[in-house]
């Protein structure tokens, strides 16, 4: 189990692409320590005779039938893009 | 009755005029966009409003539907076509839904009319309507107060009978505690019975679309056109939906009730401690039989809820990367530069630790 002082909040918000402040980086450093209690805390709860469950109801691989349908046309889905040109999205330069 | 009056009925009440053709589905929108001037510059409960459409749509409303001409308010979360969305997030700020969400959709079906969206706490991350990055909602019984969260814009807009009854979600009791607070119905429905295709996803695993109403009546009505199987959602339950009205004006008896003597804790609010006994002693009078029972896993659930509510959020806001909708930070310098700045500028402080 990972200690609270373990936690590099840099590390992770370098990871999760977030920008932040001295003062944010130690609030949500205290703030994932809690996250990380509540995960050390659940380990008192004697869960052997339990059967794992990954969904609330008995609901299990869920198929469609692979077929076109009528939805979003190009320009729909470019409605609401900060930057679009000639039926694309403008994307900030990846290569150099 | 005069126009006037209009907007302190509830659904159920309004529907007879309408359909004895007492009052219009128009004039009901003109009541209720007068109702709105006149008290949202105090509650401000709405984020954007559309009377323009609404007073198309009831134009042609066939109020012999099972909600035909009942406006209905609607929580920013949940897609409206060609309204905003924003989740009271400077992110999504100018987004408009290019589509309706199934339950807008099913609402529509029922004769029902969007005609205005409502405060919450950005992303539904929050319990006070506070964490808006739009603006403070008031509630309606005590301008000081806060209306509960996350759907507190719904919730004071039908308090406040600036609605008729609206659409909230409830991941951690966003629905049910800001009714609370506001002193409206609300309820969330067993997870499953509800689509959330078109709905901005917070906790997947947990959240669920519900109405928030004047009585318990108008809320069966509601849940009568919002429920049911949806193929464009795949946890969505593939059961037969029943009518939530026909178990409405029966007594209890026969039903037993637990309370979990969990639930009942040092520091417990006295007057919740004294609402909840006069709740049992009338429950108890209409027949139902009070058991007390032990739910000993519920110290474990905040634990369980903040962990999986964190790692579900964090995947599910992944998407707002200002590349395909919503916000983008101006000449980023490069791409980290561009997902950094982007995500500083347009998240607010609550939601960014739940990356």
């Amino acid at each position: 189990m990972a200690k609270t002082s373990d936690l590099d909040v840099a590390y992770i918000a370098r990871l999760a692409r977030l920008n932040l402040t001295d003062a944010e980086t130690e609030l949500f450093q205290k703030q994932l320590g809690d996250v990380l209690r509540y995960a050390e805390k659940l380990r008192e709860v004697d869960v052997s005779h339990m059967e794992a469950a990954a969904h609330a109801v008995p609901i299990f691989n869920v198929f469609r039938e692979d077929a076109p349908r009528d939805w979003f046309t190009a320009e729909q889905a470019l409605s609401n893009a900060p930057h679009q040109a000639n039926g694309l999205f403008i994307v900030t330069k990846v290569v150099e | 009755m005069t126009g006037k009056d209009l907007p302190a009925l509830n659904i159920a009440d309004l529907q007879p005029l309408l359909r004895r053709r007492e009052v219009s589905p128009r004039e009901v929108i003109d009541v209720l966009r007068a109702r709105i001037q006149d008290v949202d510059g105090e509650i401000d409960a709405y984020l954007s409003l559309d009377f323009e459409a609404a007073a198309k749509e009831a134009e042609k409303a066939n109020v012999d539907l099972p909600l035909g001409g009942v406006p209905i308010a609607i929580k920013d979360i949940i897609s409206v076509a060609g309204e905003p969305c924003t989740c009271a997030s400077k992110i999504l700020h100018g987004y408009r839904a290019p589509y309706d969400a199934t339950v807008i959709r099913k609402l529509r079906a029922a004769g029902a009319i969007p005609f205005g969206k409502t405060n919450m706490d950005e992303f539904a991350m929050g319990s006070s309507t506070e964490n808006s990055a739009m603006k403070l909602t008031r509630n309606p019984w005590d301008l000081s107060r806060v209306p509960g969260g996350s759907s507190g814009g719904s919730a004071a807009a039908v308090a406040a009978d600036e609605a008729f009854g609206g659409l909230g979600t409830d991941t951690g009791g966003s629905i049910r505690q800001p009714a609370a607070l506001s002193g409206v119905v609300g309820l969330k429905p067993t997870y499953g019975r509800v689509s959330r295709f078109g709905v901005v996803a917070f906790a997947s695993s947990l959240d669920q679309v519900g109405p928030l109403t004047k009585t318990v009546r108008d809320s069966a009505l509601i849940m009568n056109a919002i429920a049911g199987h949806d193929p464009q959602e795949t946890t969505s339950l593939n059961e037969p939906v029943p009518d939530y009205t026909a178990g409405l004006g029966r007594d209890l008896r026969g039903v037993r009730l637990g309370l979990a003597k969990e639930y009942m804790i040092e520091g417990t609010n006295p007057q919740v401690k004294a609402a909840i006994d006069a709740a049992v002693k009338h429950l108890n009078s209409l027949g139902a039989e009070i058991v007390d029972v032990s739910l000993p896993h519920t110290d474990y659930a905040t634990a369980v809820y903040y962990i999986l509510a964190t790692a579900e959020a964090s995947a599910n806001l992944a998407r707002f990367d200002g590349v395909r909708y919503g916000y983008r930070a101006e000449n980023p310098k490069d791409l980290l530069d561009h997902y950094g700045r982007t995500r500083e500028e347009g998240f607010g402080p609550f939601s960014a630790p739940m990356f």
